[in-house]
Parts: C-alpha cells; structure tokens; sequence
C-alpha cells in the first residue's frame, strides 16, 4: 500500500510522487522550501564565479555552504537522500572558501 | 597507443554556470554571457532538491527564440524575420528554461573511453554527458575535448 515517507500517510488509492516517495502535500512543501534554497545557492554559486574579490568570494562561499546545509537539512526532515550534485557542491566551494582565507 | 578514459577528461560541474529550472530565458542568456569567455556554452539546470534535471545549450536557445512557424521552414524565414525576432522574443525571454532546456538523456560511465563516449554523443547528438562512477554523478565530459583527443590520435597514425 502507498506510503508517504514524510507524514506516514497511507492509503489505497494516495498518490504517492515517484521522484521523492512522498505524498502531494508533503511533496509541494519540500518543492516550496527546496526552490527557495537552491534559488539562494544559485544566485550565490553564480555571483562566486564571476566574482574577483577575495573577501567577497568567501563570503559567497560561507553562503553556498551554509544554503547547502540547510537544503540537505531540509532533505533529511522529509526523509529523502540528498543529491550527489548538491553534496559536492558544498564540498567543493567549503574548499574553495578555505582555500580563498589563507 | 593506450585509449584515453573519460575520466581524464571530465569537468567538475561546479565549473558551468547553474539556473534552476524555473529561471527564465533571458537571466540564462546573461549567465551565459558572463561564462562565454570560459569556454563554457551551457547552462545546467537544477531542480529543487538540487539534482541536475538537464541542460540549456546555445541552440535550445536560438531555437526558443525563433518564431514557431519559422522552425517549419528548412531554408530561412520567408518574412520579416527581423521584426518576428523582436516582437516574439519578448515573450519568449521570460518563459522559464524547463520548457527549452535539453534533458539528460543519455550518461557514460568515468572507466568507459572517450571512444565509447563520442558514440553516444553522435547517436543521442549530444554535447555535453553526464559522468557516473557508480550511481554518483561526478561531472560531464565535453564533445570539444573528446574531438581534441580522438582527432589527435587519428592524426599521429
């Protein structure tokens, strides 16, 4: 029987969304939240590419990691994996970051 | 000669420029700007949860521009292009990326070989793959590059 992972909501005829394993309520929550995060983390990630100040730069990435954190948060709350995508993104730019402060 | 792999080619993700699907049109075309000088002329597009949903390429773009009765027509607009351009694109400018973007259709594996990942390119006419190890997504691997590589093997036969 369909399952949401979230609320445990179950039932015959739930519609369960193939993607994330939840349910639509559930489902539209995360997707709110997630867009809000990842909004944030691209505008950071972009503005970090095109930026040649230091002192900005690890301000960016210190925003890239903590949104990144938050969005894998928010993925662990609603019991889902965080993508391999997102996990290296914050690896790479708490790298970057470390590397930009010496 | 040993056969290059396509690890040694790839590119991190990190390196291209990154819009969620819902940015529209016109911000893509600036990020693409802004990158044009990298060597980088693709946009990837990112879901909510941050997973790589597919890729915006320059011709997704000037595809999205054209007018649609224009993409009927194999050997050029018959009228007033110039005019069809401006006022059309407009519109088009502030429609999101999900509705041009190219999805992922097609992936090679880091241990396969750059020949490997040229015939899948040529047969899914694709640009840029995806690169897996395992179940993880590492990076993508570029047609430009893999040209580079074969070419210049044929030619030191």
């Amino acid at each position: 029987m369909p399952q949401c992972k979230k609320c445990g909501k179950k039932g015959l005829f739930l519609k369960i969304e193939g993607d994330t394993g939840l349910c639509l309520a559930c489902n539209e929550g995360f997707a709110q939240e997630g867009k809000i995060l990842t909004q944030k983390i691209i505008e950071a990630k972009n503005e970090a590419t095109a930026s040649k100040d230091t002192k900005k730069l690890v301000s960016l990435c210190k925003s890239i990691e903590a949104y990144g954190n938050d969005l894998v948060a928010l993925h662990r709350a609603y019991n889902l994996q965080p993508s391999q995508e997102l996990l290296d993104l914050i690896g790479t730019y708490k790298k970057m970051g470390e590397q930009a402060e010496k | 000669m040993e056969t290059k792999k396509v690890k040694d080619l790839i590119i991190p993700l990190t390196d291209y420029p990154h819009m969620p699907y819902w940015g529209t049109l016109r911000e893509a075309i600036a990020q693409l700007n802004v990158a044009f000088e990298t060597g980088h002329h693709t946009v990837l597009v990112f879901d909510e949860a941050y997973k790589l949903m597919g890729m915006l390429l320059e011709k997704d773009i000037l595809k999205g521009l054209e007018p649609k009765f224009a993409q009927h027509h194999e050997e050029g607009v018959p009228i007033m292009w110039d005019h069809l351009l401006k006022s059309g694109a407009e519109k088009q400018l502030g429609r999101p990326i999900k509705e041009f973007m190219s999805a992922v259709t097609a992936t090679v594996d880091a241990e396969d070989s750059i020949l490997k990942a040229s015939h899948i390119m040529v047969l899914r006419n694709a640009y840029l793959l995806p690169v897996m190890e395992g179940d993880k997504l590492i990076g993508v691997v570029r047609m430009g590059d893999l040209f580079h590589q074969i070419t210049n093997a044929v030619l030191a036969l």
